[in-house]
């Protein structure tokens, strides 16, 4: 995903002596100003003085200690994305911080996707619509499918109709039947039942393996999945296929921009899928006549 | 969900249950400088060390999302900056 013409980026390598100084520090990032803007205004398409609110919090947060954070580029990758990488991870910080963190409830807190955060503020806080927040959702990030903002919605709106105390004892409960990986039961997975489902998602997604192995009810899943992992050949690639497309609705072009993939993902995605099924069928999670 | 062409619940079903199963447990990678994460991300790594960050970013919930974030940031970057590279190569052939 090179997104800065090679010539350029080697024009700035030999323009400035590295390690950065602060004021050549300062001078990148703002030759790169209207690259700031435009991904302000991308996260923030539907709010001026948000994405406004947010750039000068970049900014702010860039400037501390004489530019600390940009003296750390090295000149190993184009200071474009690596400025990108710094500003998606302060954008994150404004984003959370704009209503006040704690005011979040833990359930999405916990779910680390800063889209879950945006969600909620636009519902609760700023009273959009469903429609109008699924819509904000979608031209914000562009990369993930409508679906996935459908089902978030739904999810924030069904939580929200419940008393505080009922999320925040759940949150685990809640944090299982997010959108990130939560599906409804269907006649075909009536041979997995949902409890051993939510296990095997609530380890995965969220570092919880200790607590799910404390728990004796939990040996059962942690039996077929240890036997599902034996039959499985799967790349760190493969994984994070499936992880963009199944817990966090990518697009099939995002993926393949995302990580330079090349070839036909689709054709990919549904090897993957007959392997898995193929390998829980075997195992008698799956009823065969799937 | 009629939005949902491309995905069933099936395929979600087992792909989730894929990932739970083949997920490592112990994350010992320190996770990657903001640079690392923008070298994957512009496919500039030797693909030993693009496999070792995919590990990471498959244990570690929070170098993921940002990673995720920042690609999702980027994506119409990239076709603005294919336009700029094509209009450069075209001035230079012509
Ligand atoms: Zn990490």
């Amino acid at each position: 995903m090179a997104i800065k013409p090679i010539h350029i980026e080697n024009e700035i390598k030999a323009s400035f002596n590295l390690p950065l100084d602060e004021y050549d520090a300062k001078e990148l990032v703002f030759d790169q100003w209207q690259f700031l803007s435009r991904l302000a205004e991308r996260r923030f398409p539907n709010d001026d003085s948000m994405a406004q609110g947010a750039l000068l919090f970049v900014l702010e947060k860039l400037e501390v200690d004489k530019w600390k954070r940009v003296r750390a580029w090295e000149g190993q990758g184009a200071f474009h994305t690596f400025l990108a990488v710094l500003t998606a991870r302060l954008m994150t910080d404004y984003t959370r911080s704009k209503f006040g963190h704690h005011r979040t409830p833990t359930w999405i807190n916990n779910k680390n996707d800063i889209a879950w955060t945006k969600a909620y503020q636009l519902i609760i806080f700023q009273n959009y619509s469903r429609k109008d927040a699924i819509e904000i959702l979608s031209i914000s990030y562009r990369g993930r499918e409508r679906w996935y903002f459908e089902e978030m919605v739904a999810t924030i709106l069904a939580n929200n109709n419940r008393p505080v105390r009922a999320i925040e004892s759940q949150v685990q409960i809640d944090t299982i039947e997010d959108v990130s990986c939560s599906f409804q039961t269907s006649e075909y997975t009536e041979k997995i039942s949902e409890k051993m489902l939510l296990e095997a998602v609530i380890g995965y997604l969220n570092d919880q393996e200790s607590d799910r192995s404390q728990q004796s009810e939990n040996q059962e899943i942690e039996r077929l999945l240890s036997q599902l992992s034996i039959k499985l050949s799967m790349s760190e690639e493969d994984k994070l296929i499936l992880r963009m497309r199944y817990c966090d609705g990518m697009s099939i072009t995002a993926i393949t921009k995302a990580l330079s993939l090349k070839g036909d993902i689709y054709k990919r995605i549904n090897k993957l899928i007959r392997h898995l099924t193929n390998a829980c069928t075997e195992l008698g999670v799956l009823d065969d006549t799937v | 969900m009629n939005n949902r062409v491309h995905i069933s619940d099936n395929e979600r079903l087992v792909a989730l249950f894929g990932l739970a199963a083949t997920r490592q447990k112990s994350n010992s990678a320190s996770c990657p400088s903001d640079e690392k994460l923008s070298e994957l991300i512009d496919n500039t790594l030797n693909s030993k060390q693009r496999t070792s960050l995919f590990r990471h970013l498959n244990q570690c919930s929070k170098c993921y999302q940002l990673w995720l974030e920042t690609t999702d940031l980027l994506l119409e970057e990239k076709d603005l900056i294919e336009i700029v590279n094509l209009d450069h190569f075209r001035a230079t052939a012509s």
